[in-house]
């Protein structure tokens, strides 16, 4: 990729947090790291030098990957622009909608609000990486079976979830399928048959 | 002219159906019921064709679109309401690295915040936001109003020359004056809905890429020919040079139904680079740009007997669809139930926003909240039950039992 930023800048801790896209995430983290009122902190000696690139490298569906980061970078930027794995939805880009979800360490996370520099080393799991060649995952699979999408674009960050919820809990009830996955919305409307193929994807997984 | 029958004749035109409204009569039998066993597809589950591809995320979107030498662009918008533009300085937006052009969008007066100023496109993301930052606007600003109360003021700043409110629609059945004469009860009460946004999973999104003198591009539309249309009028070139692909789309809910100025952008920008451009809107740009369901203030008089027959029925609507109009949300009211006099007066009431757009069934949602509200507060002032109220009043034919005869209503089933 065309890359026209190479001049070195320095970056203070400040402005590198500030640089996260707005949520409630990142102002959360931005006033915990920075003191109650980030705005009221001055630049001076307090200040940090983070990086301008650095080099990092982490394991996306179980392939080693390595790139220069940039300060402010999220991970959801890595996948998409750089790795093409657009899969993985840019739908609020600001840790709110769940549609970014992957697992990293076998964790959902919202990638849009995960700096790259956070995953390096980790393991990243995306929607790309679920089935095994042309066989589904059973949550994929019963998507199709329950006709759980409408527009299809909230769908993957679904599935992450669910595999997530699956993978703790293997016969979750109702209700812990709806909290399982309310970190996740979908404007479609489309919940009950959301939820209807998270319980025949646990039915299938149990009976193997 | 002969009636013909819609079960009978599968081949009446639509055309016909919309020039002769009484051509077509009510059901007058059942068709014979085959059983749902014997049918090939109804009733029996489908796979979408498409499915695997979403489940997997192969699926691709227009926001997930890339390809080679793709530039991306953003848009500088207005931050005030209402300004004078006087003027705007490219030079160093141009001159950052990594831009390949920039463009001025605007001259005039600006009426709500958000309009597009200028865009640049760059080699990603990012340079086209930082390039955004350098771009010098000078506005005179000017007093705006967003309120739809503040805008029906005698001093409020005028959106359109005609005046802030006007109307925009009217209808009259009966003589709603003898209707309320013959009336034993009158009752009225006001409902207001408010604005919604359609906040689409897929915020709106263009790419577009030129080959010679023809144009292609994937748009996140819901129609690919009004794009189409558009685009050929706002280039001044034939249609026949334009293509417009949608293969997915996250949501458009009434959002994208027609050209978004947007996707002009991203055409003019790929034509003065020479290299495909995109340009997709964040979640922020979709909230405040890109239209929403307008809001109504709906007040309703209905005069009625003592046994809840409706004699008359007055629709008075405030409607507010930013620098555009509202929706007419008279529909339900005029319709529903039936009712001999009638009589509705709507008005727009322009304010200094973004203007409003098609939002799942336009008025309908509005007109049906606010009808129905009021016929549950009637039945409790009847000391009626609302179910009753309504079955009192069922009409099996829209326009209160005067219009044409409902496919499939059901109320008097309840
Ligand atoms: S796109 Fe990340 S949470 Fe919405
Ligand atoms: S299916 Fe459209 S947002 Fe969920």
């Amino acid at each position: 990729m065309e890359n026209s930023r190479k001049k070195k800048k320095t970056v203070t801790r400040r402005a590198f947090l500030q640089s996260l896209s707005g949520g409630a995430v990142g102002a959360g983290v931005a006033s915990r790291v920075l003191g109650k009122e980030p705005r009221s902190i001055q630049s001076g000696p307090g200040e940090m030098e983070v990086f301008s690139s650095k080099r990092i490298a982490l394991t996306v569906n179980g392939k080693k990957v390595g790139f220069e980061t940039e300060p402010g970078e999220t991970l959801l930027q890595v996948l998409r622009d750089r790795l093409r794995l657009t899969g993985t939805k840019r739908t609020c880009n600001r840790g709110e909608c769940g549609g970014c979800t992957v697992l990293l360490d076998g964790k959902p996370v919202y990638s849009c609000h995960i700096l790259a520099i956070q995953a390096e080393g980790k393991d990243i799991l995306t929607i790309e990486g679920l089935a095994s060649g042309d066989k589904l995952h059973p949550v994929q699979q019963a998507f199709i079976d329950k006709d759980s999408y409408q527009c299809g674009f909230c769908t993957p960050g679904f599935i992450m979830s669910s595999v997530a919820l699956l993978d703790k809990n293997k016969q979750p009830s109702l209700d812990e399928i709806k909290a399982g996955l309310s970190g996740n919305l979908c404007r479609c409307g489309n919940y009950q048959k959301i939820h209807a193929a998270v319980a025949a994807a646990a039915d299938a997984m149990r009976r193997g | 002219m002969k009636k013909k029958h819609l079960i009978e004749d599968p081949h009446l035109e639509y055309m016909e159906l919309a020039q002769n409204p009484g051509s077509q009569t009510a059901a007058s039998q059942q068709p014979s019921a085959q059983p749902a066993a014997e049918f090939k597809h109804i009733g029996k589950y489908t796979p979408r064709i498409d499915g695997k591809k979403i489940v997997t995320g192969t699926a691709q979107f227009t926001q997930d679109l890339y390809v080679d030498g793709m530039l991306q662009a953003k848009i500088l918008r207005s931050p005030h309401a209402c300004a004078d533009l006087v003027s705007i300085d490219l030079s160093q937006a141009l001159s950052y690295p990594g831009v390949k052009a920039a463009l001025k969008l605007k001259e005039g007066r600006i009426k709500w915040a958000g309009e597009q100023i200028a865009a640049v496109a760059a080699v990603d993301e990012k340079t086209a936001e930082e390039a955004l930052k350098l771009i010098k606007v000078e506005y005179k600003v000017l007093p705006h109003v967003v309120s739809e109360e503040k805008a029906m003021e005698q001093a409020a700043p005028l959106i359109q020359d005609q005046g802030n409110v006007q109307k925009s629609n009217e209808y009259n059945r009966g003589d709603i004056e003898k209707g309320f004469k013959e009336a034993d009860i009158v009752f009225e009460q006001t409902y207001k809905t408010s604005w919604e946004v359609h906040q689409t999973a897929e915020t709106h999104s263009s790419l577009a890429k030129w080959d010679g003198d023809n144009l292609t591009v994937w748009d996140s539309t819901q129609a690919v020919q009004s794009v189409r249309d558009g685009l050929a009028r706002a280039l001044s070139i034939p249609a026949s040079r334009v293509k417009v692909i949608k293969h997915y789309m996250g949501g458009g809910f009434g959002s994208k139904l027609g050209l978004n100025d947007h996707t002009v952008v991203a055409a003019r920008l790929a034509r003065e680079t020479g290299r495909p451009v995109k340009v997709v809107l964040t979640r922020q740009e979709n909230s405040y740009c890109v239209g929403y369901r307008p809001s109504a203030r709906m007040t309703i008089k209905a005069g009625v007997k003592k046994d809840g027959t409706l004699v008359a029925l007055h629709f008075k609507n405030y409607n507010c669809g930013g620098i555009g109009r509202g929706d007419r949300c008279a529909e339900p009211t005029t319709d529903v139930y039936r009712c001999p006099n009638v009589k509705v007066e709507e008005y727009s009431v322009f304010v200094n926003t973004c203007g409003s757009r098609a939002t799942r069934a336009p008025g309908h949602t509005q007109g049906t909240f606010g009808l129905e509200g009021f016929m549950e507060e009637l039945a409790a002032r009847l000391g009626m039950d609302p179910l009753e109220l309504r079955r009192k009043n069922y009409s099996a034919k829209e326009k209160g039992d005067t219009g044409n005869p409902y496919s499939t209503k059901g109320l008097d089933q309840c």
